[in-house]
């Protein structure tokens, strides 16, 4: 090698020997902190979530008196022989206003659950007749269990005249 | 008497930490800045006007010391509150009742971050209103901006922590809100499950706010508070408003 090298004029045309390698370091360093980010975003999806599973047990049938029962444990609401319902039908409805996620309240007096958050509220169908809440409340499959208890299963969202008669 | 002067300062530890002179000439007050990393922050000349209280009101300097409280009360209190659900509510009730000045961290905690915020905002204010966002400065408000949702992220983070029904129906509303990121059933759902480490609210979610909280977002709005000081000098120092009859630099 000389001493003296002359870069030579710059030009779209000539891609040198340094051009290439520029290129291929470039390239490596953007796959590595890409995968690097990648990955780390990856890292921040849990695999394996320790929260309470979406089928699960509540008690028997007997123990929920006619009418709403707040279940707190798994926020839903009981509804037992009321609103189109004999008293051996059972629906169950999500305590978790669509709006923001609050504990909608069932005021017995008017027929309604009322969301203290932003003032949603829902009739007995669950249908929103004011507020903010962009959709009903969704009502959840309830069957009974072989030892006897209720069963709800909230991956299977039902229709609002779904019932459980026992 | 100076002899004493003589001891304590003509000798080679004292000269080897310090290498200047007494300031009492105007080089060896120049010097005090320049040989400082504390002090070199500051410029060596200023502009009289800008050292006039009426130029800034200190807000942005009030809103450092707010952060340098924060960083410390909040590092006293890592000490006893633990980020576990069953713990942390327990815990502040500690802080407030158990520890010995556990209180009037908490609160010093507490009232400085709400100033922080109120602060922020009175400095936007008066940057607005000096007209200091204008060039050169442009890209010092951007990242002021930066920083003010980052302000407002650590307010939001930390909110989460004592575990108690504020909290968890704050953050309840907030993951609700990044849930309808459109497309709600991609975008949002996907956001929702990477700030809550989950589908609902729990452990998963308390650890992963008090890591942004004590060092993720601490991280990212000290380094930007350093550029932000770094640009102000980098832009000929605080705005003027004569500054318009100057050449640029
Ligand atoms: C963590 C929050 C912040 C800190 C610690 C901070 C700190 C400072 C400090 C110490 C100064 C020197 C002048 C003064 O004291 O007013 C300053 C100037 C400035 N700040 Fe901030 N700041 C923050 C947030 C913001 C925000 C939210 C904005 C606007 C969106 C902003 C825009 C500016 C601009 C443009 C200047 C230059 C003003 C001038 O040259 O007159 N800063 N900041
Ligand atoms: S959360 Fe129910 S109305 Fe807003």
């Amino acid at each position: 090698m000389s001493d003296h090298t002359v870069e030579p004029e710059f030009s779209y045309d000539q891609f040198s020997r340094r051009d290439f390698f520029t290129l291929v370091g470039g390239v490596a360093m953007a796959g590595t902190f890409g995968a690097a980010l990648v990955g780390s975003f990856r890292y921040m999806w849990p695999n394996v979530l320790y929260e309470p599973p979406k089928r699960y047990k509540i008690g028997p049938p007997a123990e929920y008196p006619v009418g709403v029962n707040f279940i707190a444990d798994q926020r839903i609401f009981l509804v037992r022989g009321v609103y189109g319902l004999r008293d051996n039908e059972y629906r169950v409805v999500s305590a978790i206003c669509t709006h923001m996620g609050c504990t909608p309240k069932w005021v017995q007096k008017d027929d309604r659950w009322e969301c203290p958050c932003h003032g949603s509220q829902f009739n007995t169908l669950g249908v929103k007749v004011a507020g903010p809440a962009p959709r009903p409340l969704p009502w959840y499959e309830v069957t009974v269990g072989n030892d006897g208890r209720l069963v709800v299963d909230q991956n299977k969202v039902v229709t609002a005249d779904y019932k459980l008669s026992i | 008497m100076s002899r004493v002067a003589d001891l304590l300062f003509a000798n080679r530890v004292w000269k080897s930490v310090f290498r200047h002179g007494y300031p009492s000439n105007p080089r060896n007050r120049a010097e005090v800045m320049f040989q400082n990393v504390f002090l070199h922050i500051q410029s060596v000349k200023v502009f009289k006007r800008s050292l006039k209280v009426s130029a800034t009101f200190g807000l942005g300097l009030i809103l450092a010391y707010l952060f340098l409280l924060l960083t410390l009360t909040g590092f006293l209190l890592m000490f006893y509150y633990v980020p576990e659900v069953h713990r942390a509510y327990a815990d502040m009730k500690d802080l407030e009742f158990a520890v010995s000045f556990g209180v009037v961290l908490r609160n010093m905690h507490r009232w400085a971050a709400h100033a922080m915020v109120l602060f922020t905002f009175l400095h936007m204010a008066r940057v607005f209103f000096t007209g200091a966002y204008k060039a050169p400065r442009e890209f010092n408000w951007v990242i002021g901006i930066i920083l003010l949702i980052i302000t407002l992220f650590l307010s939001l983070s930390g909110y989460l922590l004592p575990w108690d029904q504020l909290a968890y129906w704050a953050i309840t509303i907030v993951s609700n809100l990044i849930r309808t990121t459109p497309p709600a059933d991609i975008m949002g759902a996907g956001a929702s499950y990477l700030v809550l480490g989950g589908t609902q609210i729990g452990q998963n979610t308390l650890i992963r706010f008090y890591v942004m909280h004590v060092f993720g977002l601490p991280a990212i709005c000290g380094l930007l508070m350093v550029v932000h000081f770094w640009r102000i000098r980098k832009d000929g120092g605080l705005a003027r408003p004569d500054e318009s009859n100057i050449p640029l630099r």
